[in-house]
C-alpha cells in the first residue's frame, strides 16, 4: 500500500479531485488529456472562476462509455456529487444522457431515457456552467467543444446516443418517433442547432437552421399530416445520415 | 443496400403520413443506395419520382404553416419540368425545404394499403 490515504473508506481519491479521479470507486488515477501536446496532467484541473453563471446549479451528465458507466457504483456517483458540490458552492446533479432502461443510472432513477437528458436543458445549463471542466475531472464527454476534440459530434450525442438511433422507428427506419410534444422538439432542436445560423427559406413551414459544417436542422410545429405528431424536427446531417426526421408524438410513439 | 424499388416504396408509404421534401428522397438514394455522383443521384431522384407522379400515387406543392398544401396542379411531365428547372436554379443539391414537397394521392395510400 503506497498511500495509506487509499485506506480511509470515507475519502474520495485521496481527498483531491482536483488531481485524481476515480470513475469506478475502486482506485484513483492521475487525470489525462487525450491528443494534447504538452498538457501535463499535473496542471491545475478547475478553476472555480471560470465558471459561468455562478447562481444555477450544475448539472453534470456522464456521456461516457455505457460499459463504464453501467460497472460504477451509487457511492461513487454520491461522493462525486458531494465533492463537486462543496467545491463549486452550489447543487451538483449526476445524470447521464446516454444509458438504456435497465442500466446502471436508470436502476438509479437519474435518467431513466436517453431523451430525458436533452428533454431537461441539461445541456444548455450545463455547458454553461461547467464547460470542459468536467471532462477534466471525469475524462467523459460533455459540452459540444469537448465532444468535437475527442471525435464525438454533439449531433452523434444526441440523435445517436450510444451508438443507439433515438426513438423507435417510424413508416421507416430513418423516421423516428419519440414520446414528447412541442416543448420536447424545442429542447432538443435548440441543443442540435447551437451556434447554426436561421435560413431564410419560403418553402419550409417551421424554422430552418444551417450549421457551420452544412448540417440543416428544421422545426416544424404545426404542419404535418400525422394527427398524433406535434413537432418534426427535419434532419439533414452527414454525421448521423440515418436520421431523416424525428416525430414527437406526446400520446408515446 | 437497399434497392430503388424499396426507396420507392418507402417514399411513397412516407408521403402518405408526412409531407416529404425533395431533399429528403435525395438523402435516401444517397444514404441507402450509396450513390454519390450527383448526376446520377438526380436521375435516380427524378426517375422514381416520374414514375410516382405518373401513376398518380404523389402529388407535388408546397406545405404551409396553417398546415395547407398548395398544389402545384401541374401535369406530371410539367411538374418533372418545373422541378428541373428550379433544380438548375439552385446550383447544388436540394436541402430541406428547397424546391417542393410531395404527398401521397388517395390513390397511392390505396396502392399503399393494398401492397
Amino acid at each position: 500500500m503506497s498511500n495509506p490515504q487509499t485506506l480511509n473508506l470515507y475519502s474520495y481519491v485521496r481527498n483531491n479531485p482536483l488531481k485524481y479521479v476515480d470513475p469506478f470507486g475502486h482506485q484513483d488515477e492521475l487525470h489525462k488529456k487525450k491528443g494534447k501536446k504538452g498538457d501535463d496532467a499535473t496542471d491545475p484541473i478547475i478553476d472555480p472562476s471560470s465558471v459561468k453563471n455562478p447562481g444555477i446549479s450544475v448539472k453534470i451528465i456522464l456521456l461516457g462509455p455505457v460499459s463504464e458507466l453501467h460497472e460504477r457504483s451509487s457511492s461513487s456517483s454520491n461522493a462525486l456529487s458531494m465533492i463537486m458540490g462543496m467545491f463549486f458552492s452550489r447543487p451538483v446533479t449526476i445524470m447521464s444522457a446516454h444509458l438504456p432502461p435497465g442500466s446502471w443510472a436508470a436502476k438509479h432513477q437519474l435518467v431513466p431515457d436517453p431523451y430525458a437528458a436533452v428533454g431537461g436543458g441539461i445541456f444548455e445549463e450545463g455547458a454553461e456552467a461547467a464547460g470542459g471542466i468536467i471532462m477534466k475531472v471525469f475524462g467523459w464527454l460533455f459540452t459540444k467543444e469537448v465532444a468535437e476534440e475527442t471525435g464525438v459530434h454533439l449531433t452523434e450525442t444526441l440523435l445517436k446516443p450510444g451508438g443507439i438511433l433515438i426513438g423507435k422507428a417510424g413508416t421507416n427506419a430513418s423516421i423516428r418517433e419519440v414520446n414528447g410534444g412541442v416543448e420536447a422538439a424545442e429542447t432538443l432542436f435548440s441543443n442540435l442547432t447551437k451556434g447554426g445560423e436561421v435560413m431564410t427559406n419560403p418553402n419550409y413551414p417551421g424554422t430552418l437552421i444551417k450549421m457551420q459544417d452544412g448540417q440543416v436542422f428544421g422545426l416544424r410545429t404545426i404542419m404535418s399530416r400525422s394527427p398524433g405528431t406535434a413537432a418534426t424536427i427535419d434532419v439533414n446531417s452527414h454525421l448521423v445520415p440515418e436520421i431523416s426526421k424525428i416525430k414527437f408524438n406526446p400520446g408515446g410513439p | 443496400m437497399k434497392e430503388v424499388e424499396s426507396i420507392r416504396r418507402d417514399f411513397l408509404r412516407e408521403a402518405s403520413d408526412d409531407y416529404v421534401g425533395l431533399w429528403s428522397l435525395i438523402r435516401r438514394i444517397k444514404f441507402d443506395l450509396g450513390y454519390n455522383d450527383p448526376a446520377t443521384v438526380r436521375a435516380v431522384t427524378l426517375s422514381i419520382l416520374k414514375e410516382l407522379l405518373a401513376q398518380g400515387l404523389i402529388r407535388a406543392g408546397i406545405p404551409h404553416t396553417t398546415g395547407d398544401f398548395e398544389e402545384w396542379n401541374l401535369s406530371p411531365v410539367k411538374t418533372l419540368q418545373r422541378l428541373e428547372h428550379e433544380w438548375d436554379g439552385l446550383g447544388r443539391e436540394p436541402n430541406i425545404g428547397d424546391i417542393v414537397w410531395f404527398t401521397s394521392t388517395e390513390k397511392g395510400e390505396k396502392h399503399i394499403r393494398a401492397s
